[in-house]
This record gives C-alpha cells, sequence and structure tokens, in this order.
C-alpha cells in the first residue's frame, strides 16, 4: 500500500495525539535486569534480551514468542476463584494442600489436555515452604508444553513462578534461564 | 411480478430440498455431494479428537455402548451409517453424533443412568440425528456457511465450561455437541430416537428418566444460563412432556420391557468412579459424593468407593462431615490392607484435626506400603511435623 506524504503525516499526528492522550500503549517492553515492583510485592532479576509484558497481577516475559515458550510470576488473592475448579485455597494451607488444589484445576481445564505430572515435592522459597511442579500436556493441536510451576501461599496471597514451552527443543533451551529467575525471586515485603 | 413469483418458488423448492431428504434408514438412499463433504470433515475432526487425550479409554464399556446401539438398527442401516459410539472424559452431561454416525457420550451423563434402557434413549435420540441427516440439513439452512462454520468456534470459545470442549472439537462436532440443532430437530430426534427404543423391546418408562437426570444437573449446576446445549435445545421438560404423550398415547398398549440394570452396572461401573474423581478434582462436591455412592452401592467390597466418598469428605473441609470421612477410610482399610491411599486420607484428615499420633501412625502406614509414592518428600514432611 502507497502512503503519500500528506498521508504519513496524518497518520504520525494522529498517532501522536492518541499516544499523548494515553488512548495506545505499548505493553510489550524489553527485559532490562532487576524488575521491582512494589504493587506487585515481588522483585526479580529478568534475562536480558526478552520481552516483557505486565497486566495488574501478572509479569509475562518471553524471547521466542509466547506460544513457544514463556515465564510467567502470578499472583492472586487466596479468595479468588480458580478456573477450572471450585475447590479453593485457603491461608494457612499445608504445601501439599495447595499442590492438590492447584493440579486438580489443571486437570479439570478443557484446555490443558492429556495432562501428566511429573513431578511434585515440597521446596523452600525464601521463607516460605512451597512446592515445585513439573507437568506436560497437550494442545489442541497435539502439540506437546512442558512446565515447571514454583508455587507457595505467603498470607493471603498465592504466588506462582511458571515456566511453559514446547516439549521438543524449546523447554531444555531455556530451561537453565528460568532457573535464574527462580533463584533470583523475592517478596518486597514477605507476610 | 412473474419474476418475483418465479424466485418465491424457487426458494420454497430449495426449502423443500431441505426438508425433504429421504431418512438413511430407507433402502437405496445415497448422500448427497455437501453430505460426503461433511462426512469427510467429521472424519477429520474425529482424529482431531482421538489425538487430543479426551477419549476416555475403556474397551469394556465401549463395546458394551456399541453392542445396545446394534440393537436399536439394523445391519441394513449400519451398512449405511457406520454407527461408532466412543466415550470422552468429561464430567459435564453431554452427548453428541457427527452426521457420520460416530457418538459420543460423556462420562458425565453415562455415570448419571441407571440402566440400559435409559441408554438406548440417549443413544437412540443421537442416532436420529444421523439418519435423519440432521446436519446437512441445518448447514444448507444457513446462508453463509463459511461464516457459520467459524462463528460457532468463535462464539463458543469464550463460553465458560464450553470454550475448551468446543476448542477441542471441530466447527462439526462443537455444533452437534454444543449449540444442538433446531428445536424442530431436536424433537424429531426425540420422537424418533424413542421409537427406536420401544421397537428394541426396552422399557418405555424409563425414557422420560433420562430428561429427569438433565433437568437435575441443570439445575444444581445452574447451567440453564451458561450452556448453550440446555439453552436451543427444546426445554427439558417440554421434551420430557413429549415423551411422556407418546408413552401415554403411542405406546399405551406396551407396559414394562428391557432394563438390563445388572448389566449396565456391571459394564459402567468403572466409568461411575472415574467420573466421581473427575467431579472431585472439579470441586463439584454433590456430584462426586453421588457418583461415590452409586459406585459404592454397586460394589460395596470394593475399597475404591470408600477411599472416595472419605476424599469427597475430607476435600469440603468441613469439620462437621470429619467423622463420616474417618468412617469411611476406615471401611476402604477394612476391605482391603493393602490398599495406601485410605491410610494417607485418614493421616492428612487426623493432622488437619490436630490428633497428630493418629496421623503420624497412619502416614507411616502409607508409606510402608507404598514405599515408591511419587508425594514421599510430602508426607515425611507431615511426619516431621507430627513429632
Amino acid at each position: 500500500m502507497q502512503v503519500t506524504t500528506r498521508g504519513s503525516l496524518k497518520v504520525a499526528v494522529v498517532g501522536a495525539c492518541l499516544f499523548l492522550a494515553g488512548c495506545v500503549t505499548l505493553p510489550w517492553y524489553p527485559t532490562n535486569g532487576v524488575y521491582t515492583s512494589e504493587a506487585q510485592n515481588f522483585a526479580v532479576q529478568l534475562p536480558n534480551g526478552w520481552m516483557r509484558l505486565n497486566s495488574e497481577d501478572n509479569l509475562l516475559i518471553t524471547r521466542d514468542g509466547i506460544l513457544l515458550q514463556h515465564v510467567t510470576v502470578e499472583r492472586a488473592r487466596v479468595d479468588r476463584p480458580l478456573k477450572n475448579t471450585k475447590k479453593v485455597l485457603t491461608r494457612g494451607m499445608q504445601p501439599q494442600a495447595v499442590a492438590e488444589v492447584i493440579i486438580d484445576n489443571f486437570m479439570s481445564s478443557e484446555r490443558m489436555l492429556d495432562l501428566k505430572v511429573l513431578e511434585n515435592r515440597p521446596i523452600q522459597i525464601g521463607p516460605n515452604r512451597g512446592f515445585r511442579l513439573v507437568y506436560a500436556h497437550r494442545d489442541k493441536e497435539g502439540l506437546r508444553f512442558k512446565s515447571v510451576l514454583h508455587g507457595f501461599l505467603a498470607g493471603d496471597v498465592f504466588y506462582s513462578i511458571r515456566y511453559t514451552a514446547a516439549e521438543r527443543y524449546y523447554f531444555a533451551k531455556d530451561l537453565a534461564t528460568f532457573e535464574q529467575v527462580l533463584a533470583s525471586f523475592r517478596l518486597i515485603h514477605p507476610a | 411480478m412473474r419474476l418475483a413469483r418465479a424466485l418465491l418458488a424457487g426458494v420454497l423448492l430449495a426449502g423443500c430440498a431441505t426438508t425433504s431428504l429421504t431418512p438413511l434408514t430407507v433402502a437405496n438412499t445415497a448422500l448427497e455431494e455437501d453430505e460426503k463433504r461433511l462426512w469427510r470433515r467429521s472424519e477429520e475432526e474425529q482424529r482431531m479428537l482421538d489425538r487430543s487425550g479426551l477419549v476416555y479409554v475403556n474397551e469394556e464399556a465401549e463395546a458394551y455402548l456399541n453392542e445396545v446401539a446394534r440393537r436399536l438398527e439394523s445391519p441394513e442401516v449400519f451398512q449405511r451409517v457406520p454407527f461408532r459410539v466412543r466415550i470422552l472424559s468429561n464430567p459435564r452431561l453431554n452427548a453428541f453424533a457427527f452426521p457420520n454416525g460416530v457418538i459420543y457420550v460423556h462420562t458425565g451423563l453415562l455415570a448419571r443412568l441407571d440402566n440400559e434402557a435409559q441408554l438406548a434413549t440417549l443413544l437412540g435420540h443421537e442416532m436420529t440425528h444421523a439418519t435423519h441427516r440432521h446436519a446437512v440439513r441445518e448447514f444448507r439452512d444457513t446462508k453463509n456457511k463459511r461464516a457459520w462454520l467459524a462463528g460457532v468456534q468463535t462464539t463458543l470459545g469464550g463460553l465458560p465450561g464450553i470454550g475448551g470442549l468446543a476448542g477441542a472439537l471441530g466447527e462439526i462436532g462443537a455444533t452437534a455437541a454444543v449449540t444442538g440443532y433446531s428445536r424442530d430437530l431436536e424433537r424429531q430426534a426425540d420422537v424418533e430416537g424413542y421409537r427406536r427404543v420401544v421397537k428394541a423391546g426396552y422399557d418405555p418408562a424409563e425414557a422420560p428418566k433420562v430428561f429427569v437426570v438433565l433437568e437435575r444437573d441443570a439445575k444444581q449446576e445452574k447451567v440453564a444460563a451458561a450452556s448453550l446445549f440446555y439453552a436451543t435445545h427444546p426445554r427439558l421438560q417440554e421434551r420430557r412432556e413429549t415423551i411422556e404423550e407418546m408413552m401415554r398415547t403411542e405406546f399405551r398398549e406396551r407396559h414394562g420391557g428391557l432394563t438390563n440394570v445388572a448389566v449396565f452396572r456391571r459394564k459402567t461401573s468403572q466409568v461411575v468412579l472415574d467420573n466421581a474423581w473427575m467431579d472431585l478434582k472439579a470441586g463439584r462436591f454433590d456430584a462426586a459424593r453421588q457418583g461415590a455412592e452409586k459406585y459404592v452401592a454397586f460394589k460395596p467390597a470394593d475399597a475404591r468407593g470408600h477411599y472416595l466418598l472419605g476424599e469427597v469428605k475430607r476435600q469440603t473441609g468441613e469439620r462437621s462431615v470429619a467423622e463420616q470421612a474417618i468412617a469411611h477410610y476406615r471401611q476402604a482399610i477394612a476391605a482391603d490392607r493393602a490398599y495406601p491411599a485410605p491410610h494417607k486420607g485418614l493421616g492428612l484428615l487426623q493432622f488437619q484435626l490436630g490428633d497428630k499420633p493418629q496421623a503420624k501412625r497412619a502416614l507411616e502406614t502409607y508409606l510402608s506400603l507404598s514405599p515408591q509414592a511419587n508425594d514421599r518428600a510430602y508426607i515425611e514432611e507431615y511426619i516431621r511435623q507430627c513429632k
């Protein structure tokens, strides 16, 4: 499509106005060292050369595209209903019980097909007792994904740090990077 | 004016061509070109579904369902429509047929039925969709086919509890499974399906009970507002009343018939147990309890049913039912002392209740019976906390 100089100017002016008015947002940012969010109450060292996307309670980073691989840090109050199960998390739950609810939530999803839990064990995340899950599932096209999820309860908030990637090639490729992200994760104000 | 009349005649003729399709139950009826394309597309969607991991693997139950389907139609019709019944792992109450006669029944619906006559009612309905060529009739009634096919997925994708299933199915499967057919076609499937069931010698009085099961579930799960399946099918009560009216008129001379309760229970008991676990994972505690109780009624000596009942009670997290949970775990242990799971359930519950010596004993028994347990690390941590 050919765009005239006058047309380009118009587009640029309209674009600048929208941007200044806050109507246009640029949700993706290149990662750049430590990510700190007082509102989300966590800090984490992000790898260079990835792209970052934020929402109110979630942080998502990816290098090759979210459909192939991504890392998320999510936080949710325990009273927020889970997507696929009516089971609930409660303050003070043991890590085994929290992991059970999270697994059942995944198992009840009609989007995570043929889900298999490969590893489920207790771990320590800073001062918090949590759990580590490794699981695999397929999407509707039959593509297999593998995920590692570390989760814990801090007071009334459930935190999870998760790496998901296509099982072939991509999962192994960035697993070490994810482990570094994981090791750097800390709560700014521990519960 | 003449042109307008000619156009109207053309439109009416096109309409007649759609509605006058001869059922495939009639000898020498051949598929039409667009119908053949729908069948080919159905086969592709079924291959996708087979790869999805949603198909419930239970050869005995599947063979039984196919045996019941064979009683409902003649071998000649089976040559024209190669009916095949499969089961999907899904606790929602549903069943659907592809135009080529492949029928999928959800574990959730199968687990709620009580006998073979009710199963035959369900299969008779779905088989009618295929023999009476409902998919191609519905397809022809839609002006913009491509937009319709795309729209089905887009519309369904965002619906809670339905989007995932619709995503795993293709467009034809999603139409059959979720949106259903028009009110008239669903009514025809009810009426013709019921006739097949009675003709095959099943008890006519069992058919309306299938609708009672669906009505009860719709009320319990409040699905009417969320699910297109219930919303666009004729109202369940109306459908039940249609069948009851046929009982009083067309089949007034027919009393009693086959129900085959014992064989039905034997062939489907594992489905009931597995589906109750799915309900429990989804946090539908009432449905899980009903499934577990049904399984225990079928197989009172089987420890797995008692264990599941214990888990349902424990996982509700209500202290008032803790004693009942303990009683169920003890029944499971009495039924099979070498079965590790109830010891774990008992230990976790007693830990929650603060009875640490009992919890420690039960959890240690669990580990001794299951030394390779994949949750060993958790259990050892609980045991440490008991000291």
